[in-house]
């Protein structure tokens, strides 16, 4: 081992002591920056990774809709498609805003109409049956909906509750002063899938029953698709494989994915993981200077022992790397102390936010149940671990620099005569 | 001491000036100086004379204004950083008045970390024979693995006498080595320097206050206003 190494270690662990007090404080600081950083992109990346399942799940891989509205002749296409060895599962579907009237209210959600007949709960694009709080999955009929629990609760209707439907022809009938009444179906269900805007604003009934309503005979809205491979990249080249084989049968289908169907959100959620990413390497900054201040503590404090070193024939580039190794050291032992601490607070997380709740006095937590968040998210990612252990260990050794030029370029004359 | 013919140390004309706010200060005023292989010179003079600085000279801790400086044979003047830091490593062991030891390490790590400077080469068990030997000539081996701060001042001086003299160098410099010792340890430190030097065949240039301690070597120069006086 060269001299400077083996100085820079009995600086660090000076013999009969454990470690220096400098280091301790200058490892710890490091430490606990990265473990914020770790913690923060973990939750952030498993906040993300939920809303994205999330997503998926309701609102399928892929959906194929024609941008004129309705879709009459689809036979063809889904046969063709039903085919497709990539799809796992294809279900048609129609949807329309419509008016919904209770005794005690009035909304304007969106029906959307799925083929109950022909799919077994299991074979469902979108899993209803896992998203069903009140009622069964055999109950929905062309005589029945399903509501979200929010609208049911704004409409106050129950399980059994009969409410009017007003598709928009039929408005568009009424303001005309023709007197139709309007379709009755009876609640037979309530759905809750987990979002907020989808649930306030959602009547789920059968495509048959959906159809009459809107007197759209046989014609649909598009289909909803699930493929067997539903990595994020998968999804991106079968919607592109897609959208060449459909505009064959007719040139106003559009095909999305779920990415595209939620761009805004998505797009949201990057631009929040950097910026609280951002924010935080300056947490690591801060740490980083009380390395710089404690290295630059300790060539004020062993000025003369420099000097020794320069008269004994050390060499100026041996003494700065003698400190730059300790700058090296502490950023490394930080960081690797740092990202245990972060991986034990994260396995624990449960119990520390409970115990942070119960400190607060506070059991109302809002984000329970949102987005199928039911505990804090945390998915670990290798690449946020050796980013921040590369990341901090360059600070740190870039903050030792300083310091480590200052010693080497000490005259030793004057380092020996330093009071 | 035997005075041998070649000339490790060659100065002439060695001046040295430090800037005092706006003034100039010469502190060494065209000093020559020499020292043979195996010569033993003391330096004397008041406080502020100009010892120190001239042993910072000499030893090429610090830089000449004007004159020419040889280290056997060579100018060292020209010199890079580096290279004068290796030539020194193999040329000059030191003793200092406050020790200068790290106060970090133990008695054994001060030597051991000296003789990784010195010896790049040198494997550890090498290294370890050498610092046991050393210990032994100077009366520390049962102290090996003490701190530094737990010992005497004379136990410490002694710790740097063997620092000084453990990467084998030519010459010793000794600047005040007992200026903070009482009177029986300088006199025993003294004559344990006065001692190894000799038996190891080394040249000493020891800085002192102390006509009876400069007596016991070859030749005595006092310095007074920058230059010697007979």
């Amino acid at each position: 081992m060269p001299w400077y190494i083996y100085y820079a270690i009995k600086q660090l662990f000076p013999s009969k002591k454990v470690i220096s007090y400098f280091s301790m404080i200058s490892i710890i600081g490091v430490a606990l920056g990265v473990s914020v950083l770790i913690i923060v992109q973990s939750v952030m990346n498993g906040f993300g990774e939920n809303i994205r399942k999330h997503l998926a799940k309701t609102n399928g891989d892929i959906l194929i809709y024609s941008s004129d509205g309705m879709l009459t002749e689809w036979g063809d296409l889904f046969q063709d498609l039903t085919s497709d060895p990539t799809i796992k599962t294809i279900s048609p579907y129609i949807e329309s805003i419509l008016m919904v009237q209770s005794e005690d209210g009035t909304a304007f959600p969106y029906i959307r109409g799925i083929d109950v007949q022909n799919t077994e709960p299991d074979d469902l694009v979108i899993p209803i049956d896992e998203f069903i709080v009140a009622g069964s999955y055999s109950a929905l009929n062309d005589e029945t909906v399903f509501l979200g629990v929010p609208l049911a609760k704004r409409l106050n209707v129950k399980i059994g509750d009969a409410v009017a439907l007003y598709s928009p022809k039929l408005l568009e009938y009424l303001t005309e002063e023709e007197w139709l009444y309007p379709k009755e179906f009876k609640v037979a269900g309530l759905v809750q899938s987990g979002s907020p805007k989808l649930d306030e604003n959602l009547v789920l009934g059968s495509l048959g029953g959906t159809q009459d309503l809107l007197e759209a005979e046989n014609a649909i809205t598009g289909f909803v698709i699930n493929l067997w491979d539903t990595d994020e990249s998968a999804v991106v080249s079968a919607k592109a494989l897609l959208q060449d084989r459909v505009i064959d049968y007719e040139e106003s289908l559009l095909v999305n994915n779920w990415m595209d169907m939620n761009a805004d959100l998505l797009f949201i959620l990057e631009q929040e993981k950097m910026v609280i990413s951002f924010i935080i390497i300056f947490i690591i900054l801060v740490a980083s200077f009380s390395i710089a201040v404690a290295l630059t503590l300790s060539v004020i404090r062993k000025t003369r022992e420099i000097g020794l070193l320069n008269a004994l024939g050390a060499e100026s580039w041996q003494i700065a790397l003698c400190f730059c190794s300790q700058g090296l050291f502490i950023g490394l032992v930080g960081s690797i102390l740092g990202i245990i601490f972060a991986y034990l607070v994260l396995e624990n997380r449960d119990a520390l936010f409970g115990a942070y709740l119960w400190i607060m006095n506070s059991n109302d937590v809002q984000f329970l149940g949102v987005y199928d968040l039911y505990s804090i998210p945390v998915k670990y990612l290798w690449k946020d671990f050796y980013q921040v252990l590369i990341l901090s260990t360059i600070i740190s050794f870039s903050a030792a620099l300083v310091p480590a030029l200052k010693a080497a370029k000490l005259k030793p004359s004057e380092a020996l005569r330093y009071e | 001491m035997n005075s041998q013919n070649e000339s490790l140390i060659s100065g002439k004309g060695l001046w040295k000036s430090f800037q005092s706010g706006d003034d100039e200060v010469s502190i060494i005023k065209g000093l020559d100086f020499s020292l043979a292989q195996g010569e033993s010179i003391s330096i004397m003079g008041d406080s502020g004379s100009g010892k120190s600085t001239l042993l910072n000279l000499l030893s090429g801790l610090d830089c000449l204004d004007k004159g020419t400086l040889k280290w056997k044979e060579r100018s060292i003047e020209n010199l890079s950083t580096s290279t004068l830091s290796s030539m020194r490593r193999s040329f000059i062991g030191f003793v200092f008045q406050s020790f200068y030891l790290v106060p970090d390490l133990t008695v054994y790590e001060n030597l051991y970390l000296s003789a990784k400077i010195g010896y790049k080469d040198m494997n550890q068990d090498e290294i370890h024979a050498r610092i046991s030997e050393y210990l032994e000539k100077v009366h520390l081996k049962d102290r090996e693995q003490h701190s530094v701060v737990t010992l005497s001042g004379g136990e410490k001086q002694r710790v740097a006498i063997a620092r000084a003299l453990i990467n084998d160098p030519l010459i010793i410099f000794a600047d005040e080595p007992t200026g903070n010792l009482d009177d029986r340890s300088s006199k025993e430190i003294l004559e344990l320097l006065l001692s190894l030097v000799e038996m190891e065949e080394k040249s000493l240039v020891l800085v002192t206050h102390n006509p009876n301690f400069a007596q016991h070597t070859d030749k005595q120069l006092y310095l007074k206003n920058g230059t010697f006086e007979d």
